[in-house]
């Protein structure tokens, strides 16, 4: 079962035993709910941790969370650098026209014509839009993710169909 | 202190220039500029603008949502990568 991150434990907060998250989800309503079981992964010689949430707070673009396993300071400075990952199932299914991030990466960049461009080797979330990180020999270009320049994308072919305005590829 | 609204607001001119242009003749050419500070006005929309964050230019699809911000708020000055090879709960819309 695929496991996805949703959030990195930076540090301990107050002495009860609350941890400051680093969020790595675009929906945290939805996946930080009372009662709902993470695993703490990531720690030193592979061991994990169930955690169960009983409460959680925004703080400073993040999220302060309260596990019921982790009761005092210490405990919680223990889970410092731990991901917090649920099973693939738990998480809201992708709509017809929605995409991880992640599942993108290796996809092959083609224009419509068939001519290709490269690989995607990463995305960056600027605000506004997704850029899609295209190598192309020692270049990268910057591809924007939306329905008016690309064109098509074949989960099955690993493989994105753009249409690139004039000029996008030589920027 | 927010900018005198009996100036307007500011639009970097030759820009400006450059998009109406290709309006008129229906271009959709990307066009790159320095102007992060300059205003979208309702002419950048469908265009791709290439803003120069410092150290290369991000292209940036000028939607109807952004008219009125500054073309530097869509092209930030750090891009982060995210980190690499997370299985992370982070998704794009089509």
């Amino acid at each position: 079962m695929d496991e996805i991150v949703v959030g990195l434990i930076r540090r301990a907060h107050g002495l009860d035993g609350e941890v400051l998250v680093e969020l790595s989800t675009g929906d945290p309503d939805a996946v930080f709910t009372p009662d709902r079981v993470f695993r703490a992964r990531g720690a030193p010689g592979g061991r994990e941790n169930r955690l169960t949430l009983t409460q959680a707070r925004a703080h400073k673009g993040g999220l302060l969370l309260k596990f019921r396993e982790i009761r005092d300071r210490s405990a919680a400075e223990s889970l410092q650098g731990r991901e917090l990952g649920v099973p693939l199932d738990q998480l809201r299914d992708l709509d017809e026209d929605e995409f991880f991030l992640h599942e993108l990466v290796g996809y092959e960049v083609v224009q419509m014509d068939g001519r290709p461009v490269g690989e995607v080797v990463t995305s960056y979330e600027t605000g506004a839009q997704v850029l899609l990180g295209v190598s192309a020999g020692e270049r990268e270009i910057l591809i924007p993710f939306g329905r008016q320049l690309v064109i098509e994308v074949d989960r099955a072919g690993r493989r994105i169909v753009i249409d690139p305005p004039p000029g996008l590829l030589e920027v | 202190m927010a900018r005198s609204v009996k100036k307007g607001p500011y639009i970097d001119e030759r820009l400006l220039a450059r998009v109406e242009a290709m309006n008129r003749s229906g271009d959709k050419r990307v066009t790159k500029t320095w102007a992060r500070a300059s205003t979208i006005s309702p002419e950048f929309v469908g265009h791709t603008v290439a803003v120069h964050n410092g150290n290369k230019f991000i292209p940036v699809y000028i939607t109807e949502n952004m008219v009125g911000h500054k073309l530097g708020e869509f092209a930030p000055t750090r891009l982060f990568r995210g980190h690499s090879g997370k299985l992370a709960d982070k998704r794009a819309r089509l």
